[in-house]
C-alpha cells in the first residue's frame, strides 16, 4: 500500500480539543487552586495544634506542680490532725493512769488501815466470828 | 508567522506571570490544538488525549515563573506534551480504535485528500511501538527535523533517522496488511 508524507501530514493534522477546552482548563486550575488553599489551610491548623502539643507538657508540669502542693498541703493537714488527736489520746491516757495510780493508793491505805487494825484487835477474833454468827 | 506567535505568546506569558487569568487563556487557547493533537495522535483517544492536555496545562500554570521567553514556551509544552502522552500510554497500554465520528475536528478546514487512507493512517499509526509512533507524530505533525526529534525525545539523531525509516516501512507493510484484508471483506 502506497502512501505519501503529504497523505501522513493530512493524517496527522493539529485537532481542536474542542470547544470549551480552555474554560475546561481555567476551571480546573481554579478547583486545585481552591484545593491548594484548603490544604494550607489544613496545615496551618494543624501546625496551630503541634504548637499547643509542644506546650503541653509544660502544662502537664505545672498541673502536677498544682496537684502536688494542694496534695501535699492536705496530706500535712490530715498528720497533724492525726498527731494532735494523738496527744490529746496520750494526755487522757496518762489522766486516767494518775487516776487509777492515786486509786491504788487510797485502796492500798485503806487496806493498810484495815489490816493493822485486824492485827492489833487480833484477840477480838472470836468475839467478831460470833457477832458475825 | 512563528516568530510572531512567540511574540505574543511573549507578552501573554508576562501577562499571565503576573496572575493574570485572561493572559493564561490565550496561551492555552494558542496551544491547545498543538498540545491535544500530540496527545491524540499518540494515544488514539480522545478523552484520554483531552486528560493529558489539561494536565500539561496545569504543570505550565505551576511553573509559569520558570517559563522565560514564547520559544521556550512552545518546546517547554511540546516536550511536556510528549512525555506525558508517553506515560499515559504505558498506563494504560492503550489500543484502542476510534471511529471516524469519534474523531476530533481539524483545526485548520483544508480539503481532505483521502479520508479512508487518512483513518487507516491513523488506526495503522496505533499498532507501532511507542518511540516508533511518537517520532511520526513529532516528523509529521509537528514537522520537526531529527535533530530536534532526537532532543525531545533525548536520543541519538542518527536513531531518529533510522527509527524513522523503519516506522515508515512497517507503516506501508501494515496498511498493505490492512488494505487486504479489507478487500477481502468486500469480495
Amino acid at each position: 500500500m502506497h502512501f505519501s508524507e503529504d497523505d501522513l501530514k493530512d493524517a496527522l493534522r493539529r485537532k481542536d480539543p474542542g470547544a470549551g477546552f480552555t474554560q475546561r482548563v481555567m476551571a480546573r486550575i481554579s478547583q486545585k487552586q481552591e484545593a491548594e488553599a484548603a490544604v494550607r489551610k489544613e496545615q496551618k491548623q494543624a501546625s496551630g495544634r503541634r504548637w499547643k502539643w509542644r506546650w503541653s507538657p509544660a502544662l502537664a508540669s505545672a498541673l502536677a506542680a498544682v496537684l502536688l502542693t494542694v496534695g501535699g498541703g492536705v496530706g500535712y493537714q490530715q498528720y497533724e490532725r492525726i498527731q494532735a488527736q494523738k496527744r490529746i489520746d496520750q494526755q487522757n491516757a496518762e489522766m486516767a493512769k494518775q487516776k487509777v495510780m492515786l486509786a491504788l493508793r487510797i485502796t492500798n491505805a485503806k487496806l493498810n488501815h484495815v489490816f493493822q487494825r485486824v492485827n492489833q484487835s487480833s484477840g477480838d477474833i472470836p468475839k467478831i466470828r460470833r457477832q458475825s454468827l | 508567522m512563528d516568530q510572531d506567535r512567540e511574540t505574543r505568546m511573549g507578552a501573554a506569558l508576562a501577562q499571565a506571570a503576573q496572575s493574570d487569568s485572561q493572559g493564561f487563556a490565550k496561551i492555552v487557547e494558542e496551544y491547545q490544538a498543538m498540545v491535544f493533537s500530540i496527545a491524540f495522535h499518540f494515544l488514539q483517544d480522545r478523552g484520554t488525549a483531552e486528560d493529558v492536555a489539561q494536565e500539561v496545562f496545569l504543570e505550565l500554570y505551576q511553573r509559569l515563573a520558570t517559563i522565560e521567553s514564547g520559544a521556550h514556551l512552545t518546546h517547554w509544552l511540546r516536550r511536556v506534551a510528549v512525555h506525558r502522552a508517553i506515560d499515559q500510554g504505558r498506563r494504560k497500554k492503550h489500543r484502542s480504535e476510534s471511529a471516524l465520528e469519534d474523531a476530533p475536528e481539524p483545526s485548520a478546514t483544508t480539503a481532505l485528500r483521502d479520508p479512508i487512507l487518512q483513518e487507516q493512517l491513523q488506526k495503522t499509526l496505533a499498532e507501532l511501538p511507542e518511540k516508533q509512533r511518537m517520532i511520526v507524530v513529532l516528523r509529521y505533525q509537528e514537522d520537526l527535523g531529527p535533530a530536534e526529534i532526537a532532543e525531545l525525545l533525548q536520543m541519538p539523531v542518527n536513531t531518529v533517522k533510522s527509527t524513522l525509516h523503519r516506522s515508515l516501512e512497517e507503516l506501508r507493510r501494515l496498511l498493505t496488511r490492512r488494505f487486504g484484508e479489507i478487500r477481502y471483506a468486500f469480495f
